[in-house]
């Protein structure tokens, strides 16, 4: 099991016209978490949920199912057990909704337990939790954040292919870079992205990417834009770290007019 | 054969390279601080179908201070709760609302963007949070409007259920 040790917290504070304050505060830790559990077998970890507002706060826990499109964006959704790759059904918390005050924290275990009858052939589930904020008090809009769980059975197979990258100039010194991944593996894959933009052999432009998590078979299409380029001759490279014991990188050539 | 005029792509490579071993594959934001700092109960007012239809005429609007301490990536969106009933017994269709975040700290790392409510759940990414953003700060202001021109008559006063959530991946 790797720990992604990750902390959440969201404040809010109601009221029209109001002066900066924790009027409402929800910190969740961890916001995500990978575990290795077989069939038949149940793992946990801690969550930790904090009211750091200065007002009593209802907390909800309610399980939920997420997905990742073509672009990269995240999208929600209710549990959704038509989701052969969902474990949201499998997850479990000893209490769905508990109140804090103002300062309290409550450290309980997110459980997983996997039926014997779960297949064991070597791929990946995921499954979360969204932890919501409300006041006790009054109705409004209250903070929230997620706890993202990763589930692997056996060792899949973790492979990303890069099938196209190009750079398309945008304006009189800009372009877009815009380059397709394929997820040809039988892993998920949290990749580490990072572009270099050079020119005659120097680095001229160095920027992480934030790209969510690549499902197995999933295709994913990153459209970055790059600016502050004079007219002349670049290289960029995009390479991707995704956990396993290589780089993949890519490179090309391109010439802002 | 000419040229594109002001275009050249001369192709793309692919290389799988090695790697030191145990270098961590992604770092997971460590810390992310959420702070509304000004903003509204959730009060939608609608009197005709010309004007601005949310807080008593003004859109719902809301800051939020939004702080990092190690990593990122990630998005702020919007859960909803079902579409209310108003005083005079209408109900307000929450697909009708738009919600706009722009980074007012210009930060650069937090992704301004807008998202349609989704009734009785949550919405697209209204803003994303870059990659390996370490202990910044900026101001996310949240603006909720309508299209006025498809609402009724009603008031739907203090709508519990929505949330401000913030995600990692």
């Amino acid at each position: 099991m790797r720990l992604a040790a990750v902390l959440f917290t969201a404040a809010a504070v109601f009221g029209v016209a109001q002066p900066a304050r924790a009027g409402l505060s929800l910190t969740v830790e961890p916001l995500v978490q990978e575990l290795h559990v077989s069939p038949g077998s149940s793992g946990a970890f801690a969550v930790k949920v904090t009211n750091g507002g200065t007002e009593a706060e209802k907390v909800s826990i309610e399980p939920i199912d997420w997905t990742v499109t073509t672009d990269g964006s995240l999208q929600f959704r209710r549990t959704d057990l038509a989701n052969a790759h969902s474990i949201t059904r499998y997850l479990s918390v000893p209490a769905y909704q508990f109140v804090l005050a103002p300062g309290q924290s409550r450290e309980f275990p997110l459980s997983m337990r996997l039926p014997v009858s779960f297949s064991t052939v070597p791929t990946v589930y995921w499954g979360g939790f969204l932890v919501r904020g409300a006041s006790v008090a009054k109705s409004g809009v209250g903070p929230a954040g997620t706890v993202f769980v990763y589930e692997t059975v056996g060792a899949p197979k973790a492979h990303l292919a890069l099938k196209a990258m190009r750079v398309t100039q945008s304006g009189s010194s800009g372009g877009v870079l815009s380059a397709r991944l394929q997820n040809d593996g039988d892993a998920y894959a949290r990749v580490s992205a990072r572009l270099l933009i050079e020119q005659g052999g120097r680095v001229i432009q160095d920027r992480d990417l934030a790209t969510p998590t690549i499902f197995p078979g999933a295709l994913r299409v990153v459209n970055e834009e790059i600016k502050n380029l004079p007219p002349g001759e670049y290289r960029a490279e995009l390479s991707f770290d995704y956990g396993t014991d290589v780089i993949l990188t890519g490179s090309t050539d391109f010439r802002i007019h | 054969m000419k040229r594109a005029a002001w275009f050249t792509v001369v192709g793309f490579v692919v290389m799988v390279a090695a790697m030191v071993p145990a270098r961590p594959a992604f770092a997971g934001p460590a810390s992310i601080t959420l702070t509304v700092t000004g903003g509204g109960a959730v009060k939608f007012t609608s009197g005709d179908n010309t004007s601005t239809a949310l807080a008593a005429g003004a859109p719902l609007t809301a800051s939020i201070r939004v702080t990092t301490k190690n990593g990122g990536g990630g998005s702020i969106w919007i859960d909803s709760p079902a579409n209310p009933t108003g005083a005079g017994g209408a109900t307000l269709n929450l697909a009708l609302i738009t919600v706009t975040c722009v980074d007012t700290g210009g930060s650069g790392w937090l992704n301004g963007g807008s998202a349609t409510l989704v009734p009785g759940g949550p919405s697209a990414a209204c803003a994303t949070l870059g990659a390996q953003v370490n202990n910044k700060t900026t101001t996310l202001r949240v603006t909720f409007t309508m299209d006025a021109r498809t609402v009724i008559g009603d008031v739907w006063s203090a709508t519990p259920g929505f949330s401000l959530a913030g995600t990692a991946f």
